[in-house]
Protein backbone atom coordinates (compact mmCIF):
# COMPACT_ATOMS: atom_id res chain seq x y z
CA UNK A 1 0.00 0.00 0.00
CA UNK A 2 3.14 2.20 0.98
CA UNK A 3 4.54 2.10 -2.22
CA UNK A 4 1.35 2.44 -4.42
CA UNK A 5 1.20 5.75 -2.47
CA UNK A 6 4.39 6.20 -3.07
CA UNK A 7 4.11 6.03 -7.01
CA UNK A 8 0.86 7.73 -7.42
CA UNK A 9 2.87 11.08 -5.64
CA UNK A 10 5.95 10.65 -7.87
CA UNK A 11 3.67 10.20 -11.19
CA UNK A 12 1.66 12.91 -9.94
CA UNK A 13 5.41 14.88 -9.63
CA UNK A 14 6.80 13.74 -12.69
CA UNK A 15 3.42 14.91 -14.67
CA UNK A 16 3.80 18.28 -13.41
CA UNK A 17 7.38 18.75 -14.00
CA UNK A 18 7.24 16.85 -17.12
CA UNK A 19 4.78 19.78 -18.71
CA UNK A 20 6.04 22.44 -16.99
CA UNK A 21 9.41 21.21 -19.09
CA UNK A 22 7.30 20.27 -22.41
CA UNK A 23 6.21 24.45 -22.28
CA UNK A 24 8.60 26.32 -20.71
CA UNK A 25 10.64 25.45 -23.58
CA UNK A 26 9.33 28.47 -25.28
CA UNK A 27 11.38 30.19 -22.56
CA UNK A 28 9.28 32.18 -19.66
CA UNK A 29 8.94 35.29 -17.67
CA UNK A 30 6.14 36.73 -15.83
CA UNK A 31 2.55 36.97 -15.98
CA UNK A 32 1.80 40.69 -16.51
CA UNK A 33 4.46 40.48 -19.27
CA UNK A 34 2.78 37.49 -21.06
CA UNK A 35 -0.05 39.87 -21.79
CA UNK A 36 2.56 42.77 -23.11
CA UNK A 37 3.88 40.21 -25.25
CA UNK A 38 0.89 38.90 -26.90
CA UNK A 39 -0.52 42.57 -27.49
CA UNK A 40 3.29 42.50 -29.39
CA UNK A 41 2.00 39.27 -31.49
CA UNK A 42 -1.48 41.24 -31.86
CA UNK A 43 0.73 44.50 -33.48
CA UNK A 44 3.00 42.64 -35.93
CA UNK A 45 0.26 41.08 -37.50
CA UNK A 46 -1.28 43.93 -37.77
CA UNK A 47 2.02 45.48 -39.11
CA UNK A 48 2.23 42.32 -41.14
CA UNK A 49 -1.52 42.75 -42.50
CA UNK A 50 -0.68 47.00 -43.37
CA UNK A 51 2.64 45.98 -45.23
CA UNK A 52 1.02 43.37 -47.49
CA UNK A 53 -2.11 45.39 -48.10
CA UNK A 54 0.08 48.57 -49.05
CA UNK A 55 2.16 46.33 -51.37
CA UNK A 56 -1.03 44.81 -52.78
CA UNK A 57 -2.60 47.92 -53.39
CA UNK A 58 0.37 49.29 -55.33
CA UNK A 59 0.29 46.66 -57.45
CA UNK A 60 -3.08 46.30 -58.02
CA UNK A 61 -2.82 50.01 -59.21
CA UNK A 62 0.49 49.23 -61.47
CA UNK A 63 -1.29 46.66 -63.39
CA UNK A 64 -4.27 49.02 -63.96
CA UNK A 65 -1.74 51.20 -65.27
CA UNK A 66 0.11 48.62 -67.49
CA UNK A 67 -3.36 47.38 -68.73
CA UNK A 68 -3.64 51.31 -69.97
CA UNK A 69 -0.51 51.26 -71.55
CA UNK A 70 -1.23 51.82 -75.53
CA UNK A 71 2.03 50.92 -77.58
CA UNK A 72 4.38 48.43 -75.49
CA UNK A 73 3.59 45.31 -76.97
CA UNK A 74 1.29 42.84 -75.95
CA UNK A 75 3.69 40.16 -74.81
CA UNK A 76 5.50 42.76 -72.60
CA UNK A 77 2.24 43.72 -71.21
CA UNK A 78 1.54 40.37 -70.63
CA UNK A 79 4.95 39.39 -69.00
CA UNK A 80 4.67 42.03 -66.25
CA UNK A 81 0.79 41.35 -66.07
CA UNK A 82 1.34 38.08 -64.99
CA UNK A 83 4.82 38.78 -62.56
CA UNK A 84 2.32 40.91 -61.12
CA UNK A 85 -0.32 38.56 -60.43
CA UNK A 86 2.26 36.09 -58.95
CA UNK A 87 3.51 38.43 -56.27
CA UNK A 88 -0.26 39.40 -55.63
CA UNK A 89 -0.93 35.78 -54.75
CA UNK A 90 2.13 35.21 -52.98
CA UNK A 91 1.14 37.62 -50.80
CA UNK A 92 -2.22 36.79 -50.37
CA UNK A 93 -0.99 33.18 -49.91
CA UNK A 94 1.47 34.92 -47.10
CA UNK A 95 -1.22 36.79 -45.56
CA UNK A 96 -2.95 34.16 -44.50
CA UNK A 97 -0.25 32.05 -42.98
CA UNK A 98 0.84 35.20 -40.93
CA UNK A 99 -2.79 35.23 -39.54
CA UNK A 100 -2.53 31.87 -38.63
CA UNK A 101 0.51 31.95 -37.19
CA UNK A 102 0.98 30.83 -33.55
CA UNK A 103 4.90 30.53 -32.89
CA UNK A 104 6.18 34.45 -32.53
CA UNK A 105 9.17 33.02 -33.82
CA UNK A 106 7.90 31.97 -37.41
CA UNK A 107 5.67 34.98 -37.40
CA UNK A 108 8.51 37.29 -36.87
CA UNK A 109 10.34 35.48 -39.95
CA UNK A 110 7.07 35.67 -42.18
CA UNK A 111 6.81 39.44 -41.68
CA UNK A 112 10.25 39.95 -42.22
CA UNK A 113 9.93 37.75 -45.41
CA UNK A 114 7.32 40.64 -46.56
CA UNK A 115 10.40 42.64 -47.60
CA UNK A 116 12.87 40.11 -48.00
CA UNK A 117 10.80 37.67 -50.19
CA UNK A 118 9.16 39.57 -52.47
CA UNK A 119 10.39 42.60 -53.63
CA UNK A 120 7.84 44.44 -54.56
CA UNK A 121 8.91 48.13 -53.77
CA UNK A 122 12.66 47.01 -55.00
CA UNK A 123 11.94 45.41 -58.41
CA UNK A 124 8.07 45.02 -59.30
CA UNK A 125 6.87 48.74 -59.36
CA UNK A 126 9.98 50.37 -60.68
CA UNK A 127 10.19 47.85 -63.48
CA UNK A 128 6.23 48.17 -64.07
CA UNK A 129 6.96 52.18 -63.65
CA UNK A 130 9.58 52.25 -66.14
CA UNK A 131 7.66 50.33 -68.79
CA UNK A 132 4.59 52.60 -68.67
CA UNK A 133 6.43 55.86 -68.78
CA UNK A 134 8.25 54.12 -71.99
CA UNK A 135 5.07 53.97 -73.03
CA UNK A 136 4.38 57.52 -72.46
CA UNK A 137 7.39 58.28 -74.48
CA UNK A 138 6.19 56.10 -77.41
CA UNK A 139 2.85 57.57 -77.26
CA UNK A 140 3.63 61.42 -77.34
CA UNK A 141 6.39 60.33 -80.01
CA UNK A 142 3.37 59.21 -82.27
CA UNK A 143 1.38 61.96 -81.74
CA UNK A 144 4.42 64.56 -82.26
CA UNK A 145 5.00 62.43 -85.80
CA UNK A 146 1.75 63.13 -86.27
CA UNK A 147 2.06 67.07 -86.03
CA UNK A 148 5.44 66.90 -88.29
CA UNK A 149 3.58 65.64 -90.84
CA UNK A 150 0.79 68.64 -91.10
CA UNK A 151 3.96 70.93 -90.58
CA UNK A 152 5.52 69.26 -93.28
CA UNK A 153 2.43 69.71 -95.44
CA UNK A 154 2.81 73.84 -94.75
CA UNK A 155 6.33 74.06 -95.14
CA UNK A 156 5.84 72.77 -98.69
CA UNK A 157 3.55 75.34 -99.24
CA UNK A 158 5.49 78.02 -98.01
CA UNK A 159 8.28 76.32 -100.66
CA UNK A 160 6.67 76.00 -103.39
CA UNK A 161 5.14 80.06 -102.64
CA UNK A 162 9.02 80.57 -102.94
CA UNK A 163 9.18 81.51 -99.18
CA UNK A 164 12.72 81.08 -97.45
CA UNK A 165 11.86 77.82 -95.36
CA UNK A 166 16.18 77.24 -94.76
CA UNK A 167 15.77 77.84 -90.37
CA UNK A 168 12.77 75.86 -90.63
CA UNK A 169 14.44 73.14 -92.02
CA UNK A 170 16.98 73.06 -89.64
CA UNK A 171 14.09 72.56 -86.87
CA UNK A 172 12.44 69.99 -88.88
CA UNK A 173 15.45 68.44 -89.01
CA UNK A 174 16.10 68.48 -85.11
CA UNK A 175 12.27 68.06 -84.44
CA UNK A 176 12.74 64.63 -86.33
CA UNK A 177 15.69 63.54 -84.87
CA UNK A 178 14.50 64.42 -81.08
CA UNK A 179 11.46 62.49 -81.72
CA UNK A 180 13.86 59.20 -83.11
CA UNK A 181 15.62 59.54 -79.81
CA UNK A 182 12.71 59.12 -77.76
CA UNK A 183 11.39 56.76 -79.41
CA UNK A 184 15.46 54.58 -79.52
CA UNK A 185 15.14 55.63 -75.24
CA UNK A 186 12.17 54.40 -74.49
CA UNK A 187 13.30 51.01 -76.40
CA UNK A 188 16.38 50.71 -74.03
CA UNK A 189 14.21 51.55 -70.91
CA UNK A 190 12.17 48.59 -71.76
CA UNK A 191 14.74 46.27 -72.96
CA UNK A 192 16.96 46.89 -70.00
CA UNK A 193 14.34 46.46 -67.19
CA UNK A 194 11.37 44.09 -68.86
CA UNK A 195 13.06 41.00 -67.89
CA UNK A 196 14.68 41.11 -64.26
CA UNK A 197 13.57 38.89 -61.84
CA UNK A 198 13.79 39.01 -57.90
CA UNK A 199 17.03 38.59 -56.43
CA UNK A 200 15.84 36.45 -52.98
CA UNK A 201 18.38 37.54 -51.61
CA UNK A 202 21.42 37.17 -54.27
CA UNK A 203 23.31 40.28 -53.29
CA UNK A 204 24.86 40.09 -57.33
CA UNK A 205 21.76 40.01 -58.82
CA UNK A 206 20.39 42.62 -56.53
CA UNK A 207 23.08 44.94 -57.69
CA UNK A 208 22.43 44.27 -61.07
CA UNK A 209 18.84 44.94 -60.72
CA UNK A 210 19.79 48.19 -59.19
CA UNK A 211 22.04 49.07 -61.77
CA UNK A 212 19.54 48.42 -64.94
CA UNK A 213 16.58 50.16 -63.44
CA UNK A 214 18.41 53.19 -62.96
CA UNK A 215 20.11 52.92 -66.22
CA UNK A 216 16.56 52.71 -67.40
CA UNK A 217 15.28 56.09 -65.83
CA UNK A 218 18.40 57.66 -67.42
CA UNK A 219 16.91 56.41 -70.46
CA UNK A 220 13.61 57.80 -69.71
CA UNK A 221 15.38 61.36 -68.43
CA UNK A 222 16.77 61.46 -71.77
CA UNK A 223 13.72 60.37 -73.75
CA UNK A 224 11.69 63.03 -71.41
CA UNK A 225 13.98 65.60 -72.85
CA UNK A 226 14.36 64.81 -76.39
CA UNK A 227 10.22 65.37 -76.24
CA UNK A 228 10.30 68.55 -74.44
CA UNK A 229 12.87 69.78 -77.17
CA UNK A 230 10.76 68.64 -80.16
CA UNK A 231 8.08 70.71 -78.47
CA UNK A 232 10.04 73.55 -78.57
CA UNK A 233 10.80 72.93 -82.00
CA UNK A 234 7.29 72.72 -83.06
CA UNK A 235 6.57 75.88 -81.20
CA UNK A 236 9.54 77.60 -83.30
CA UNK A 237 8.33 76.04 -86.78
CA UNK A 238 4.62 77.37 -86.32
CA UNK A 239 5.23 80.51 -85.60
CA UNK A 240 7.53 80.70 -88.30
CA UNK A 241 4.70 79.54 -90.96
CA UNK A 242 2.73 81.59 -89.69
CA UNK A 243 4.45 84.19 -90.44
CA UNK A 244 4.21 83.33 -93.82
CA UNK A 245 0.61 84.39 -93.65
CA UNK A 246 -0.10 81.83 -96.45
CA UNK A 247 -3.40 79.47 -96.60
CA UNK A 248 -4.00 76.45 -94.75
CA UNK A 249 -4.89 72.80 -95.98
CA UNK A 250 -8.82 72.29 -95.23
CA UNK A 251 -9.31 69.39 -93.15
CA UNK A 252 -9.10 65.99 -94.16
CA UNK A 253 -10.07 63.17 -91.98
CA UNK A 254 -7.91 60.07 -91.98
CA UNK A 255 -10.21 57.61 -90.24
CA UNK B 1 -11.42 2.44 -1.23
CA UNK B 2 -11.20 -0.23 -3.96
CA UNK B 3 -7.92 0.10 -5.87
CA UNK B 4 -8.89 0.82 -9.24
CA UNK B 5 -10.93 3.81 -8.14
CA UNK B 6 -7.77 4.87 -5.92
CA UNK B 7 -5.89 4.78 -10.18
CA UNK B 8 -8.62 6.13 -11.52
CA UNK B 9 -8.55 9.16 -8.91
CA UNK B 10 -4.55 9.24 -9.59
CA UNK B 11 -5.11 9.39 -13.20
CA UNK B 12 -7.66 12.22 -12.95
CA UNK B 13 -5.30 13.99 -10.90
CA UNK B 14 -2.59 13.69 -13.23
CA UNK B 15 -4.37 14.80 -15.89
CA UNK B 16 -5.73 18.26 -13.95
CA UNK B 17 -1.95 18.92 -12.89
CA UNK B 18 -0.61 18.21 -16.50
CA UNK B 19 -3.42 20.62 -17.68
CA UNK B 20 -3.03 23.51 -14.75
CA UNK B 21 1.06 22.84 -15.75
CA UNK B 22 0.27 23.60 -19.52
CA UNK B 23 -2.05 26.31 -18.82
CA UNK B 24 0.36 28.24 -16.93
CA UNK B 25 3.73 27.60 -18.03
CA UNK B 26 2.06 28.28 -21.86
CA UNK B 27 1.03 31.62 -20.45
CA UNK B 28 4.71 32.47 -19.73
CA UNK B 29 5.55 31.22 -22.85
CA UNK B 30 4.35 33.41 -24.83
CA UNK B 31 5.01 36.45 -22.62
CA UNK B 32 9.05 35.21 -23.97
CA UNK B 33 8.79 36.33 -27.78
CA UNK B 34 10.98 39.58 -27.82
CA UNK B 35 9.44 41.39 -30.49
CA UNK B 36 10.33 44.64 -31.25
CA UNK B 37 7.27 46.49 -33.69
CA UNK B 38 9.24 49.61 -35.40
CA UNK B 39 7.64 51.76 -37.50
CA UNK B 40 9.34 51.13 -40.90
CA UNK B 41 6.63 50.44 -43.23
CA UNK B 42 6.22 54.70 -43.13
CA UNK B 43 9.41 54.90 -45.12
CA UNK B 44 7.44 54.09 -48.31
CA UNK B 45 6.06 56.32 -50.09
CA UNK B 46 1.90 55.67 -51.50
CA UNK B 47 1.41 54.92 -55.19
CA UNK B 48 0.44 57.85 -57.52
CA UNK B 49 0.48 56.53 -61.05
CA UNK B 50 -1.58 58.82 -63.66
CA UNK B 51 -4.44 56.33 -64.81
CA UNK B 52 -5.95 58.63 -66.97
CA UNK B 53 -3.87 59.85 -70.06
CA UNK B 54 -4.93 62.61 -72.10
CA UNK B 55 -6.43 61.61 -75.15
CA UNK B 56 -4.21 60.93 -78.82
CA UNK B 57 -4.41 63.76 -80.73
CA UNK B 58 -6.72 64.17 -83.75
CA UNK B 59 -5.83 62.16 -86.39
CA UNK B 60 -6.58 63.49 -89.66
CA UNK B 61 -4.01 65.70 -91.93
CA UNK B 62 -6.14 69.22 -91.32
CA UNK B 63 -2.91 71.44 -91.12
CA UNK B 64 -4.50 74.43 -90.22
CA UNK B 65 -3.65 76.55 -87.37
CA UNK B 66 -6.81 75.38 -85.22
CA UNK B 67 -5.78 71.92 -86.02
CA UNK B 68 -2.47 71.96 -85.03
CA UNK B 69 -3.47 74.25 -82.09
CA UNK B 70 -5.69 71.35 -80.44
CA UNK B 71 -2.57 68.59 -80.99
CA UNK B 72 -0.88 70.60 -79.57
CA UNK B 73 -2.79 71.03 -76.57
CA UNK B 74 -3.42 67.50 -75.95
CA UNK B 75 0.58 66.91 -76.44
CA UNK B 76 0.96 69.28 -73.77
CA UNK B 77 -1.56 67.20 -71.65
CA UNK B 78 0.62 64.14 -72.56
CA UNK B 79 3.91 65.77 -71.31
CA UNK B 80 2.61 66.47 -68.32
CA UNK B 81 1.74 63.15 -67.70
CA UNK B 82 4.89 62.56 -69.08
CA UNK B 83 6.58 64.77 -66.63
CA UNK B 84 4.06 62.65 -63.41
CA UNK B 85 5.30 59.39 -64.61
CA UNK B 86 9.01 59.72 -64.40
CA UNK B 87 8.90 61.44 -60.74
CA UNK B 88 7.30 58.24 -60.06
CA UNK B 89 9.88 56.05 -61.91
CA UNK B 90 12.25 58.71 -59.33
CA UNK B 91 10.68 57.83 -56.37
CA UNK B 92 10.23 54.37 -57.27
CA UNK B 93 13.96 53.79 -57.12
CA UNK B 94 13.96 55.86 -53.99
CA UNK B 95 11.95 53.52 -52.43
CA UNK B 96 13.48 50.40 -53.46
CA UNK B 97 15.42 50.01 -50.40
CA UNK B 98 13.04 48.14 -48.18
CA UNK B 99 13.46 48.13 -44.39
CA UNK B 100 12.53 45.12 -42.67
CA UNK B 101 9.68 44.91 -40.74
CA UNK B 102 10.87 44.01 -37.61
Amino acid sequence: MKIKSLTIVISLLLAFVLSAASVSAQTATSGPEAKVATAAVTRLIERGDKALANRIDALNQLNARIQEMKLVTEANKASISAQIQTQITGLNALKQKINADTDPVVLKEDVKSITGGFRIFALVIPQGRIIAVADRLNTIAGDLTAVMAKLQTRLNVAQAAGKDITSITVLMTDLNAKITDARTQAEAAVARSVNLTPDNGDKTIMASNKEALTKSRDDIKVGHQDLVTARQDVTKILKALKAFKLPTASSTPAN
Amino acid sequence: MPTNLKIISAIIIVVVLVLLGWWYFGMRGVATAPIVATSTEATTTPIELPINPAPDINSSTDSSDTAIDQDLSAIDAQLKNLGTDSTSVDQSLKDQVEAPIN
